[in-house]
């Protein structure tokens, strides 16, 4: 066999692999600008409510929670997540409050608080969960989009939001609200999903570099936008 | 029985249904009422609830912002961060001041601006990992710089807390949170305030309650929401009144309405914990027994009162009743007493019982009337011309003979046999024959029989003269002058009315002529008046009349239908009396008078039974019978009657003595009726025996019979003297 043969032999998989390597490692990147988190108004929890001071400075730059997900419109196989979103329970509170999930993928629940936890994740209850432990809730299928409720059966002021999609990769911002979400190539509507629901969509299409969707202000007073209309079989 | 059936039935219709009723109805009112009271109650005590927990609140949030203040002075939260010894002072200081505000049972914390428990009552140090209550809204809201109340619901329980924001710079940056537990000496102090039983639950688990534990866990399946809703029951039972089963209709725990219950839900807390208001809903229940009592009292009065009242209705009009129809039944069965002593009914009915005594009396007055036109026999035994006319027999004694003195018992001597009677007698002409009226028989007296009569007087001689046309007219004229009445002739003074005594020994059957003489010498407290002799429109032309009314006066008290007592009547025994012996059944005078023409002409068309009255004289001395021409209707009565109580021994066949049936039906009558008449009146009836009377009646039947060729002879009984008397009476062949 001669070299020239020799060389085609190795060259042409190297090449394939490479190309098919660099198709799923097109990340789109951006940043999120969260809604502010609205000052609670005098509500009377009992009987009497008085004002006797202005409302504490920690709360005037208060922020909404936000999560991410990419999910798939046409595109190749996106491969199993490794890691997954986290939910903390800490100060009688959901941290963060929302969570998005991929049908097959999880969602971790930790309990930060001194007592047992039970958590209701729409109709599926999570726990109890110990001092320090914690559950997985499993994405099962259901609904293109669904959103779940998170409940916490002893904590009425408590609620929370897993979103579950068909596939997708999902992800939140970090603190200062960048965020980037690695995907094949392939067409991809961007969802940003706060407690509420989905607050905004944007379609990105993957070829073979990250795409980079800039900054979507949720606090621009803009609505959640009603989800997709779940494409045919 | 039908008055009382009816009555009871009356009683139980207005009085004991509607009283029944009234029972029931008023229970379930009182049930009603109390229920309404109950709710009413609930519902006052749910709002005096709301103001007393607001209160409550009030005091909580104000013991929270003192203490907040407190700290905020003390600047607590800069010393506690900056550590070392006067972070520890401040610390305990801290501590000091929570123990102070914390309830027992309840907590105080120190929270900072990031939700933290920094300190706690009763804490001993600082600890690494505080509690945290970021995300409670109470704590959300002091940090909203509000001090509020709200509940706290943690695995411990509930907690009415009452949080107050720390203030720095004006800006709140931290909080105080005071907890005050619900538990039972809470729930007690709020039922108290409320002044109803106050109960926390938890879904179905009840945290703390003022009532039994057994009734709030009832109570507390049936209270969900606002809605009123009743159930439990008493912890003794309703009080009874004086009668121990009282109340009736109602369980005595009131098991199921004995509590009123509601529920509210607790603010700020889970819809499923809610409070539940409880108040007593048969406190108005206890007066039901004394309401029932009262009733029932009702019911006992009112049926009391109406068995009193059928008792006096009974008494006053419905046993008078049946008095006055016993009495008139009798009157037409031919026995009993004629009159009915007004004493024996009630005032309502004494006026109607004169009436029909008075009625009854006028009967035989009636029946006077067609004595002497009917009768082959003329009064006082005076035979009465064929042609209608009665025959006057000589002027004799009349005396009144009894018919019904028997035999004594066979020890008894027989008495002295009585003379030869003379045979006198008038006879009644019988108006079949009186176109063609057969020579008068000679009038014969009815004998009696020695062993029958044995005290009889001698029988007067008949003195009948002249053929019987003329004593027949004789008689009708003698009659005739007593129909007249008083005008005619001097009238008797009237009869004092004396009062009919109970149990006279007038009987019914001397509505078919019983003679006036007979009744005990008691006249008819309704004296004869012209118009009694006169009813049938009689003429009074008899020959005899002037003779009669000159000289004679009207026997006192002489209704007809029977005997007369002629005695007065000169003319009249000038014209002939006679007395009718007999043997054995005692003689008796008879009264003979004229019998008007007319009259005899109009009894001559009448159809007449057998049932004539005559007395006739026989050879054999026969008994002294009262002659009088009874009345159809009398007659046809007297044919209708009841036999009497005593069946007499069956006669004996009518070929041992010629006697047909219809003749011994006839004698078995008249021995049942003269048994009775000598029973009320007093006389012995044991020794008579029917074979004995029957031989005697037929012995002089016979005689009659072949005297005066009549087919056979008819016998009445009446009183004459306060004694059976029997009368005969021929019957012409038809």
């Amino acid at each position: 066999m001669s070299q020239l043969s020799r060389a085609q032999t190795w060259i042409v998989p190297c090449l394939v692999a490479l190309g098919t390597t660099s198709a799923e490692a097109a990340a789109v990147k951006g940043s999120v600008t969260p809604p502010p988190k609205p000052v609670a108004d005098a509500q009377m929890l009992g009987y009497t409510v008085t004002r006797v001071a202005s409302p504490a400075k920690t709360l005037e730059g208060a922020k909404k929670d936000v999560a991410l997900f990419l999910r798939s419109k046409e595109s190749l196989p996106i491969p199993t997540p490794k890691e997954h979103l986290q939910i903390a329970i800490r100060g009688m509170r959901l941290v963060p409050n929302v969570a998005t999930c991929a049908v097959d993928a999880q969602v971790v629940f930790k309990n930060e608080e001194r007592d047992p936890v039970t958590v209701e994740v729409g109709k599926t209850t999570v726990g109890p969960i110990a001092p320090g432990e914690t559950a997985v809730y499993e994405c099962t299928a259901g609904e293109p989009e669904d959103p779940r409720p998170v409940r916490i059966p002893n904590w009425r002021h408590v609620s929370g939001l897993v979103y579950v999609a068909q596939s997708g990769v999902a992800g939140r911002p970090n603190d200062r609200g960048s965020f980037s979400l690695n995907a094949p190539q392939g067409t991809y509507e961007l969802q940003f999903v706060t407690a509420e629901g989905v607050a905004m969509r944007k379609e990105v299409e993957i070829v073979r570099s990250d795409v980079d969707v800039g900054t979507a202000d949720l606090a621009a007073g803009q609505k959640p936008e009603e989800p997709a209309e779940p494409e045919g079989p | 029985m039908r008055f009382w059936i009816r009555h009871i039935i009356l009683i139980v219709l207005c009085v004991v249904l509607p009283l029944g009723a009234a029972l029931y109805f008023d229970t379930e009112s009182e049930k009603d009422r109390a229920r309404g009271v109950g709710a009413s109650t609930v519902q006052a005590a749910l709002r005096g609830l709301e103001s007393t927990l607001r209160l409550e609140a009030h005091d909580r949030v104000g013991g929270a912002i003192t203490l907040s203040q407190r700290l905020t002075d003390f600047d607590v939260m800069r010393i506690l961060g900056r550590g070392g010894s006067r972070g520890q002072a401040a610390f305990a200081q801290t501590v000091q001041l929570l123990d102070g505000a914390a309830p027992p049972g309840g907590f105080a914390w120190l929270v900072d601006g990031e939700g933290r428990v920094v300190v706690e009552n009763g804490q001993t140090e600082p600890t690494e990992t505080p509690r945290q209550v970021t995300g409670h809204p109470l704590f959300a809201a002091t940090q909203s710089g509000n001090a509020l109340d709200g509940v706290w619901s943690d695995v411990e329980g509930l907690t009415l807390a009452a949080g107050a924001p720390l203030v720095d710079g004006g800006a709140a940056s931290g909080a105080v949170i005071v907890g005050y537990p619900i538990d039972q000496g809470m729930v007690t102090r709020v039922a108290k305030a409320v002044s109803a039983n106050v109960s926390l639950l938890s879904g179905d688990r009840v945290v703390a309650t003022s009532l039994p534990p057994a009734l709030a866990d009832e109570i507390a399946a049936a209270a969900t929401s606002g809605e009123v809703v009743f159930g439990g029951k008493r912890d003794r039972p309703l009080p009874s009144s004086t009668v121990p089963m009282l109340p009736l209709l109602i369980d005595r725990f009131a098991n199921g309405t004995a509590y009123a219950s509601a529920a509210a839900p607790v603010r700020g807390s889970l819809p499923t914990v809610r409070w539940v208001v409880s108040a007593d809903s048969s406190n108005s229940l206890e007066a039901l027994a004394q309401r029932q009592e009262i009733i029932f009292a009702a019911l006992a009065a009112s049926l009391l009162l109406a068995l009193l009242v059928g008792l006096v209705n009974h008494r006053t009009f419905v046993r008078p009743i049946d008095k006055l129809a016993e009495h008139l039944s009798e009157i037409q069965l031919g026995r009993g007493d004629l009159e009915l002593p007004e004493g024996r009914v009630s005032k309502p009915f004494r006026r109607l019982v004169r009436l029909i005594n008075m009625t009854v009396q006028k009967v035989p007055a009636r029946s006077l009337t067609a004595i002497g036109s009917t009768s082959d026999v003329g009064l006082e035994g005076r035979p009465v011309s064929r042609t209608g006319s009665l025959v006057v027999t000589p002027p004799q004694q009349l005396e009144p003979q009894n018919m019904d003195q028997f035999p004594p018992a066979p020890s008894a001597p027989p008495p002295a046999p009585p003379p030869d009677p003379a045979p006198v007698e008038p006879v009644v002409p019988d108006p079949v024959f009186a176109s063609a009226p057969p020579p008068a028989p000679a009038p014969e007296a009815l004998q009696i029989p020695d062993d029958l009569a044995p005290s009889l007087p001698p029988a007067p001689t008949p003195a009948f003269t002249g053929d019987d046309t003329d004593e027949a007219a004789a008689i009708a004229e003698a009659i005739a002058s007593l129909e007249a009445g008083q005008s005619p002739m001097e009238a008797p003074p009237a009869p004092e009315p004396t009062p009919i005594p109970s149990g006279s020994s007038r009987a019914a059957s001397g509505i078919r002529g019983t003679p006036m003489g007979s009744v005990d010498g008691m006249p008819s407290p309704f004296p004869p008046s012209q118009s009694e002799f006169l009813r049938d429109g009689s003429s009074l032309s008899s020959p005899l009349q002037d003779e009669v009314g000159a000289s004679t006066s009207p026997a006192p008290g002489v209704r007809g239908g029977g005997s007369l007592d002629l005695s007065g009547y000169a003319g009249v025994m000038d014209k002939g009396a006679a007395t009718v012996e007999g043997e054995g059944f005692g003689p008796e005078a008879t009264v003979v008078a004229p019998v008007a023409e007319d009259l005899l002409a109009q009894s001559a068309r009448e159809d007449l039974t057998d049932h004539h009255a005559s007395a006739i004289t026989g050879d054999e001395k026969p008994d002294m019978t009262v002659v009088a021409s009874v009345p159809a209707d009398l007659l046809a009565q007297s044919a209708g009657e009841a036999p009497l109580p005593d069946p007499p021994p069956p006669p004996p066949p009518a070929t041992e003595n010629g006697l047909d049936a219809a003749d011994r039906a006839h004698f078995q009558e008249v021995y049942e009726r003269f048994i009775d008449l000598r029973r009320r009146c007093g006389e012995k009836t044991t020794d008579l025996a029917f074979d004995r009377f029957l031989k005697k009646l037929t012995k002089n039947r016979e005689n009659l019979i072949k005297k005066y060729h009549c087919r056979t002879v008819r016998f009445q009984v009446y009183e004459k003297d306060g004694k059976a008397a029997l009368k005969a009476t021929p019957v012409r062949a038809r």
